[in-house]
């Protein structure tokens, strides 16, 4: 390791901590940093609980191991290369340093986190392990050799073809499935496979590779336990312990560092590439816009709309509309988080059915408080399902001047905007209600809070998240700092959740003055109605911040 | 950006051509140069309904040779004992179960020989980001059929010679004091050696198909074909 590049990592160290710690001065900051001491602190008071004694288990341990080792050789399989700063860039490979010094500098930042963790798990779990110091070391040297590992990874793919490389990380995929069917079998007893699989039927799948004379026979197979767990190959002797653990995750991080080192290709090219997509992707990130750069598909032109809906500031909602039908990994998404929503509701139903039909016992009172009780549990869906379509200002960024030059009142132009989304949150949700209509009967008072409901919570979630980005995208505009950061993310999630609790705290007042059988009702309406005008004034919020847009666009 | 490699089929003189039994033949010896042939040639539905004929009549000499130790009445001598069934009706019962096996053996030969041909040309086209056509994969997997029954025959002298039904040219031959319900005796009984030639072959026609190298195609043929197929055994 070269000492002027150590003596470079400390410095740049050093200012990265002092530049933190100025940054804190921002409430921004100062709220994500207070969040994260908050949390640690709250895992530091209840360190004595039974689930930190279940994290340390020799189950969960080797999990976790399984979980680093993988997602670090498949991380750094995916990166191609290794990631610099774009000033290192410049500055390392210009320089007279040798590739390992390079590649040991660039592991340093790496070899500070996996100590820094070290600690962290010394602290929360050292009251539940036989040999804190031991089990510490051990993880910590891991970890080290982890980072290795991915570094390689990256090396390696560096070189590959674009076609080799998917190849490869397809079978790196069903690798990691094999292995984590094995775990969950042996470490949990947990089948991801069900037992039919096992079954003569299935064998006719692998043919030709089977014995024809078996086809008509039906062997049966039982299952078999795996026992690896219960092996235990180590001596407890407490000084082979403390020579033996350490001893070997220390080798097996000396010699991946080795066989990292003795690596023979060229680092350069491939972490230029890296490091220019790495910033690009940060760039699209600070400027609100996906991550993931998706590659130019040819579309057909799209007919011109016939309806006059799609006529004037409909225009919008028609090219948003048509964003949408083209992001079909998007709606895929949403498919698949409905479908995760809705299946184990849908097993719920099948259950309280069959044992209803068994004999149990259920008062209509209970199976209602039961559909409603799933009505408002499906309403979380549109959380998941609003940030899976942005298909509103959010994907408009370029265009937000433009838009403001249009003819059309900014009001016309929000709701146009925020239409696309919310139509489809409400179409996914109502996909869902589809199916559990299989399974359940809704009466008509749950029909009508769904009815209305849920375009009022979907309403108002789209339109926080736009206020989010048109507030961020304005100040990127004047030439003040970004604000898309993760504590501005969680600033915004923390919002989309208090924009329902006026509505809620109105529906439990009502609830809590009112008897009799109108009770209920009139806590759903009031909380409907103040919902609704809440996300009147979101809207009314988002016109004006549209507005002052422009404005932040001339001053710069 | 991805690239695709597309099998460009040139269409040679049929005069050149190899005659069906040689290419069947030659499966065991050179398979390689069978499949390029195959591969180049326009599709000739005889490269997979011949070899495919030969599993379904093989299958039926197996079955016989299996049940011929155990016969179906065996299993249905308990009910005629009790008089729940006439010895007319068992006789009937009996023809019919092995009618049904038979059917069931050629059904197989077929369904099995297109599902592998889907398996292989979805693997080139999903994880290997190649295109071939599915109808030469179909002449592929047919043709690695072939082993199959030279498999069946070697099985069926196996159990003459053993008198067990249970015995099998593979690993399980080795523990045949095991049930045959073990799922370590199942797992044997998978490490077959025909099944790891077919398997072999498989990958080889796999690699001509898609143009990758063999150990590519290996990795997946091997993986669904035998890794798969224990995981099963041993997972579920």
């Amino acid at each position: 390791m070269s000492r002027a590049l150590t003596y470079l990592w400390f410095a740049l160290l050093k200012h990265k901590v002092l530049h933190f710690c100025r940054d804190l001065r921002q409430p921004t900051t100062l709220i994500g940093f207070a969040a994260l001491l908050s949390l640690v602190g709250f895992l530091f008071h209840n360190r004595h609980h039974e689930v930190f004694a279940q994290l340390v288990r020799r189950e969960s341990l080797i999990g976790g191991m399984l979980v680093m080792l993988c997602g670090s050789v498949f991380k750094g399989f995916l990166q191609r290369g290794l990631v610099f700063e774009p000033p290192d860039v410049e500055f390392l490979f210009t320089s007279p340093f040798t590739q390992r010094q390079i590649v040991v500098y660039r592991l340093l930042p790496n070899y500070l986190f996996a100590l820094l963790q070290g600690l962290v798990f010394l602290v929360l779990f050292a009251s539940h392990l036989k040999h804190p110091l031991l089990t510490t070391a051990c993880l910590t040297f891991f970890q080290i050799a982890c980072f290795h590992v991915a570094a390689g990874a990256a090396i390696v793919a560096g070189k590959l073809s674009e076609q080799l490389h998917h190849r490869f990380q397809w079978m790196m995929l069903g690798v990691y499935f094999l292995l984590t069917a094995l775990y969950l079998r042996a470490a949990w007893d947990l089948k991801i496979i069900p037992s039919f699989a096992s079954s003569p039927l299935i064998q006719l799948l692998f043919y030709p590779a089977l014995t024809l004379s078996d086809t008509g026979t039906e062997p049966p197979f039982r299952e078999w336990i795996l026992s690896v767990m219960n092996t235990s190959a180590f001596s407890t002797h407490q000084l082979w312990q403390w020579a033996l653990y350490p001893g070997g995750f220390a080798v097996s991080a000396v010699m991946s560092l080795r066989l990292l080192l003795k690596l023979k290709a060229n680092i350069f090219e491939t972490s230029l590439a890296t490091t220019m997509r790495a910033a690009e992707k940060r760039f699209r990130i600070q400027q609100g816009r996906p991550a993931a750069i998706i590659a130019q598909t040819s579309f057909r032109s799209a007919r011109l709309p016939q309806l006059a809906l799609f006529r004037g500031v409909g225009a919008i909602v028609w090219k948003n509309l048509i964003v949408a039908l083209r992001s079909k990994r998007q709606l895929v998404l949403a498919f698949v988080f409905t479908l995760i929503f809705t299946a184990p509701l849908a097993a719920l139903f099948w259950l309280l059915n069959d044992l209803v039909a068994k004999g149990g016992e259920a008062s209509a009172s209970d199976v209602e408080g039961f559909n409603m009780g799933v009505a408002l549990f499906l309403v979380s869906l549109a959380f998941l399902l609003q940030r899976t379509f942005p298909f509103d200002f959010r994907c408009d960024g370029h265009h937000i001047v433009g838009f403001r030059t249009l003819p059309v009142s900014p009001i016309a132009l929000v709701l146009a905007e925020i239409t696309v989304p919310t139509v489809l949150c409400l179409a996914f949700q109502a996909l869902g209600i589809a199916v559990l209509m299989f399974y359940a009967r809704f009466d008509w008072p749950t029909m009508l809070l769904m009815l209305l409901g849920y375009p009022a919570v979907a309403l108002g979630l789209n339109a926080a998240w736009n206020l989010h980005y048109l507030l961020s995208a304005t100040k990127s505009a004047g030439g003040q700092a970004q604000s898309a950061s993760a504590v501005g993310t969680l600033m915004v999630v923390a919002l989309s959740f208090l924009i329902f609790f006026p509505a809620g705290w109105t529906g439990v007042q009502i609830g809590q003055h009112v008897e009799g059988k109108l009770c209920v009702p009139l806590a759903f309406a009031g909380g409907l109605v103040i919902q609704y005008a809440v996300d009147l004034l979101l809207v009314l919020t988002l016109a004006r911040v549209f507005q002052r847009f422009e404005v932040s666009r001339d001053s710069r | 950006m991805p690239s695709i490699s597309v099998t460009k089929p040139s269409v040679p003189s049929t005069s050149t051509s190899t005659p069906i039994h040689q290419k069947l033949l030659n499966i065991f010896v050179s398979p390689g140069e069978v499949f390029e042939e195959v591969i180049m040639a326009p599709p000739r539905m005889v490269n997979w309904v011949a070899p495919t004929l030969l599993i379904c009549v093989a299958g039926l000499i197996l079955l016989r040779v299996a049940t011929s130790n155990e016969p179906t009445a065996t299993a249905i001598s308990p009910p005629v004992e009790v008089g729940a069934v006439s010895a007319a009706q068992a006789e009937k019962l009996s023809g019919d179960s092995q009618m049904i096996s038979w059917l069931t053996v050629c059904l197989v030969a077929i369904l099995g020989t297109l599902w592998s041909s889907f398996v292989l040309w979805f693997v080139g086209r999903a994880f290997l980001k190649t295109r071939f056509s599915f109808l030469k994969t179909v002449e592929v997997v047919g043709l690695t059929g072939i082993i199959l029954v030279l498999g069946s025959i070697v099985t069926a002298l196996l159990i003459a010679a053993c008198g067990n039904s249970a015995a099998r040219p593979a690993l399980s031959l080795l523990a045949s004091e095991l049930d045959t319900t073990n799922p370590i005796r199942a797992v044997l009984d998978v490490l077959n050696l025909f099944h790891l030639w077919t398997t072999t072959v498989l990958a080889v026609g796999l690699s001509k198909l898609s143009g990758v190298s063999f150990k590519e195609s290996a990795f997946w043929v091997f993986g669904y074909w035998l890794l798969a197929r224990i995981a099963l055994i041993i997972l579920a």
